[in-house]
């Protein structure tokens, strides 16, 4: 009984609640837009929502990422910039190796890909070294400074050139973009990637001790230092975590950009990540979260850009407004409610107090 | 008798009107239009040309650019076009590359992609709507700039992001020129490019460092809207005797016109451009045109145009115009651009 | 021994000495690779650095009671834009109102992030991002700026001049409104007792309180602060720039905060001097304005560089730091 009572009161049932609302809203705006002669057809149905999200799905891996940073009570702001990396890493090895080397192009795509994952790990493992070291600087701070560092070192590489390529085993990226056909059911092939991540580090956060100590130094890190965790070990790899999902992300943007690659790309994805975290559940402040939670508000943030874009014809610009309004309410209503529930446990008990000294 | 006659009259203007209404030949057309940025004045003035072609040809449109400039936003807007199901894109496109699949899988769903002022590649488009090829755009700026020197000095350019592909192209052509022993370029020395990423203050702070690092220099040309005016308003503060010349906005440049910062600059109207993509874009659509070399589409107002094959394997449509902002022009054009 | 210790002891008192030795360094290695640069650029180096001075001493407040500010440049934009459209529009012609208005704006927003910081208690950085996000995206919508930018043209000419063209002792209005602020936030912060109450507030918020200091009202009053140095600054943007559009100074925010770190400021609250943030915002200015000097490969690697100074700076002074308190400890023989 208990819990089921924990269940209905929990964030992630409120998101599932949000999720619902927001998609009965879209689709009724939808049906009477229809009604009224302003659209030729219907806009809003599953298959068109799963496959338009396809682009807002792209952080998504970011996020998973970006959940272990925070729930260590740290942020790391340079996951947009790793993934850039990364995926210039790819294109020239790649362009080096099979274009320019004349190597069997199967080979040299395994080569890069694996060089890009390296390269994430290794800029996260750069974040992880410095964020335990040097423990009075706030991470958000050498990140930032990371962050400018990968981007430029993006430059150096590859300067302003755009690489395309146009054989089909780079080419064969793009079928990352592609839709699979799962019973009849169009599906982008991120959804069922990202689910298999969701679930290992949802068996690793919730279920694992390893993963339990995570949130543990994000809720006291001297506390569970002194308990015997190596906390600066857990740090150090978290990071390099956080820096392979970017890599990740980055494999899954070349697909999605036509297998093209440049040093511009990515800017501001770690504000998506976060973002979308966040209303996961999980807080700056670190301790908390789930990655049920993040897993819903990543499929609501891409509902609400895509209904706002489609059916009131936002401007790309207005839906970012959107996100910040979600963002702050997301953490300020629920703080209320605590407040709420706080203020009649005390009448409550006042009043008990009260009847029990009048008898 | 008269009366019927009038009447006769009266209802016959009436069937025409409506005949006219119903044969409005973009009637129940959707096409969605996307461009670079949103809060971009250059391509508010193109969205004011589909606007102009709307009222004449009855079709309705839907226009969004990213908010960061970026080609993984305009892949969003096209995939949200694309699940409206809009009947031809007008894209801008920010990156040639990037957009190639999205492009693709818009023409599986039967819709045509029609790019004006930045093309997609080839293969991910059906025509590339353009005011004047590369190399007429480019040379032009060069012999402004040559023109305003005096025919020599050293001169610099400041283009827009490193990546950006019209820029790069109008750059390759200009640096071309100038290598190519023309006795007009001899005396010119040209000192380098310097990107000022589309942003005001990053555009202010290069040069900045260009007029500091050559303080002989004579002249900047700026192929970028949004570069032109912070290059200018360097100068000015630093009262250094430095030309410019780029593609501006009229609205930008009029007080460095009349103050002799810069003697001419230049920009094919968007306007137009947006014009003229919208009848092309309704030719495709009535199966008027299918993209090929050596068809023509009428657009309206700019006449007849005729498409080509491009540079780049494709098939392009040029508008040919280009105009000039001076001292006498530019206050003309102040409120069109 | 006695004199080292003394030595060391002063080093602690003033954290932002090991970053002027730094920037000593830097200036020296850039005046070697381009001869005659500091005599050429220092103006430069004034003029651009002001405008993040300002909001430097803004973030200072915020970052004091342990908080932190990330939507100053989109309250910068947004606060240039409304003014700049105001002026176009010819309801405002008065260089000084444009000034308070844009004041006015900023600490409007400040005054928001403030209390949903402190009694909605969400998180600094959360409330600042998401009020970024939204102030920015109010700049393009059609009762605002539509697709337009605010250009020249519709600015007077006495609002372009008053910052650039008029001169004090040699320096332009710009970078005295710069001094300006930042001594009015020296006498804030060092001698009045709201000012020592934000120092309070952030090295031990509980003491604090004790001691009957409103925490939420500090907090407030803080980003109020910040908010409206953020305002201050977008005036001074579109009158030095002379334009605004809604993209203008975006990421800026964290060279603020980097420009704070460098000069000494802690993140968590409690520490940090003004004297550290104004030597930490030249620095930032500096490293901005040399790079493209030093003609290292292309102007796109700036952001590289830029990165590296940065972390060095910042991990130099804490290793710095590091031995001086450690020598503190050995002098005292504990």
């Amino acid at each position: 009984m208990k819990k089921i009572k924990d269940f209905f009161t929990s964030w992630e049932f409120f998101l599932i609640v949000l999720l619902a609302v927001v998609c009965a809203v879209f689709y009724y705006v939808d049906a009477s837009r229809v009604a009224a002669g302003l659209q030729r057809r219907p806009v809003f149905y599953f298959a068109n929502v799963v496959r338009s999200m396809r682009p807002y799905f792209l952080y998504s891996f970011m996020t998973l990422g970006m959940m272990l940073i925070l729930a260590m009570g740290d942020i790391d702001i340079s996951v947009g910039a790793i993934g850039t990396l990364s995926v210039v890493t790819l294109g020239v090895t790649y362009n080096n190796l099979a274009v320019l080397g004349g190597m069997n192009p199967a080979v040299a795509l395994t080569l890069s890909l694996m060089a890009c994952l390296a390269v994430g790990g290794i800029c996260g493992a750069l974040n992880g070294f410095l964020c335990t070291r040097f423990k009075e600087l706030f991470s958000m701070i050498i990140t930032l400074a990371t962050q400018l560092f990968f981007r430029g070192f993006s430059y150096l590489i590859i300067g302003g050139e755009t690489l395309t390529f146009k054989d089909p085993t780079f080419r064969s990226l793009s079928a990352l973009n592609k839709l699979l056909d799962i019973g009849g059911m169009k599906v982008p092939v991120s959804l069922p990637v990202f689910l298999v991540f969701a679930i290992i580090f949802f068996v690793w956060l919730h279920m694992t001790g390893n993963g339990r100590k995570i949130f543990a130094i994000g809720t006291n890190r001297s506390a569970t230092y002194y308990s015997g965790v190596q906390t600066d070990k857990i740090k150090f790899w978290c990071f390099v975590i956080a820096g392979l999902m970017s890599a990740v992300t980055g494999i899954f943007f070349v697909g999605n950009s036509s297998s093209s690659v440049k040093a511009d790309i990515m800017d501001g994805y770690h504000m998506y990540a976060i973002a979308a975290a966040v209303l996961g559940g999980f807080s700056t402040d670190g301790g908390k979260g789930s990655v049920i939670g993040a897993a819903i508000s990543l499929v609501i943030f891409g509902v609400v850009k895509f209904g706002l874009g489609t059916l009131f014809g936002f401007a790309d610009s207005a839906v970012n407004l959107s996100v910040g309004v979600i963002l702050i309410l997301s953490v300020l209503v629920p703080n209320m409610w605590e407040d709420w529930q706080n203020a009649r446990r005390v009448a409550r008990r006042r009043a008990e107090t009260a009847a029990a000294s009048k008898a | 008798m008269k009366k019927v006659l009038a009447l006769v009259l009266v209802l016959s203007f009436v069937f025409a009107g409506c005949a006219f209404g119903a044969d409005k030949p973009g009637k129940g057309i959707t096409i969605g239009v996307v461009y670079k940025q949103s809060g971009n004045p250059y391509f508010q003035a193109g969205v004011a040309g589909f606007q102009k072609a709307a009222d004449e040809l009855g079709f309705t449109f839907m226009h969004d650019g990213p908010d960061d400039g970026s080609s993984d936003g305009q892949i969003r807007i096209v995939e949200n076009y694309i699940a409206q199901g809009v009947d031809v894109l007008c894209i801008s496109a920010n990156d040639p590359a990037s957009l190639v699949d999205v492009c693709n899988e818009a023409r599986e769903a039967g819709i045509k992609v029609v790019t004006w002022d930045a093309p997609v590649d080839p293969e991910g488009r059906d025509l590339d709507v353009e005011p004047a090829s590369a190399k007429v755009i480019a040379l032009t700026q060069l012999d402004s700039m040559v023109k305003s020197v005096g025919g020599e000095g050293q001169i610099a350019i400041l283009s827009a992001m490193a990546t950006a592909p019209n820029q790069n192209l109008w750059i390759s052509f200009m640096t071309e020129a100038l290598k190519s022993g023309d006795p007009k370029y001899a005396k010119i020395d040209f000192v380098g490019v310097v990107y000022g990423d589309d942003e005001y203050t990053k555009s202010f702070n290069e040069t900045q460092a260009l007029l500091e690092q050559y303080p002989n220099l004579k002249g900047i040309i700026v192929p970028t809207t949004v570069g032109a005016p912070a290059v200018s308003k360097c100068i000015m503060d630093a009262k250094r005797n430095v030309k410019v010349t780029g593609l501006t906005l009229a609205s930008d440049m009029k007080e460095f016109i009349n103050k002799g910062i810069a003697d001419e600059t230049f920009l094919w109207n968007p306007t137009e451009l947006g014009y003229a993509a919208s009848f092309a874009a309704v030719a495709f659509v009535k199966g008027e045109i299918s993209g090929k070399d050596g068809e023509t589409f009428n657009a309206g107002e700019l006449g007849t145009l005729t498409i080509e094959k491009a540079a780049d394997g494709g098939t392009i449509s040029f508008l040919n115009k280009l105009n000039v902002f001076n001292n006498d022009t530019v206050d003309a054009w102040i409120n069109i651009l | 021994m006695k004199k080292g210790k003394s030595f060391y002891a002063f080093l602690i008192e003033h954290r932002e000495l090991p970053l002027l030795a730094v920037l000593a360094l830097l200036l020296a290695v850039v005046n070697v690779r381009v001869p005659g640069y500091l005599a050429n650029s220092w103006l430069n180096v004034l003029k651009n650095g002001s405008i993040n001075m300002v909001m430097c001493c803004g973030m200072l407040c915020v970052l004091l009671v342990g908080s932190i500010d990330i939507s100053t440049t989109a309250v910068l934009a947004f606060a240039g834009a409304v003014a700049g459209k105001l002026m176009g529009l010819g309801v405002i012609q008065n260089t000084f109102l444009m000034f308070a208005l844009g004041i006015l704006i900023g600490a409007g927003i400040g005054a928001i992030n403030g209390v949903l910081m402190s009694y909605g208690r969400v998180i600094a950085l959360i409330v600042t991002l998401g009020t970024s996000y939204i102030v920015r995206a109010l700049i393009p919508m059609n009762w605002l700026l539509g697709m337009n930018k605010v250009n020249p043209t519709q600015l007077t000419q006495a609002f372009k001049d008053s910052l650039i063209n008029h001169e004090l002792f040699g320096l332009p209005f710009l970078v005295w409104l710069a001094v300006i602020v930042v001594i009015l936030t020296t006498l804030f912060l060092n001698y009045t007792r709201t000012g020592r109450n934000l120092y309070a507030v952030g090295s031990n918020a509980e003491a604090a309180q004790m001691r009957g200091v409103h925490l939420n009202k500090i907090r407030v009053l803080a980003h109020t602060i910040c908010g409206a140095s953020a305002g201050l600054a977008g005036i001074m943007w579109l009158a030095f720039y002379a334009a605004i559009e809604k993209g203008s100074a975006t990421g800026d925010e964290m060279f603020t905060i980097a420009a704070c770190v460098l000069g000494g400021v802690s993140v968590t609250g409690g520490y940090g001097k003004i004297s550290g943030v104004v030597i930490g915002a030249l620095m930032v200015a500096f490293i901005d304005s040399a790079i493209p000097q030093m003609q290292i490969g292309n102007s796109m690697i700036t952001e590289f560089i830029k990165g590296i100074l940065l972390l060095f700076a910042i991990l130099l002074n804490v290793v710095l730091q590091r031995i001086s308190a450690k020598q503190d400890l050995a002098g005292r023989n504990i």
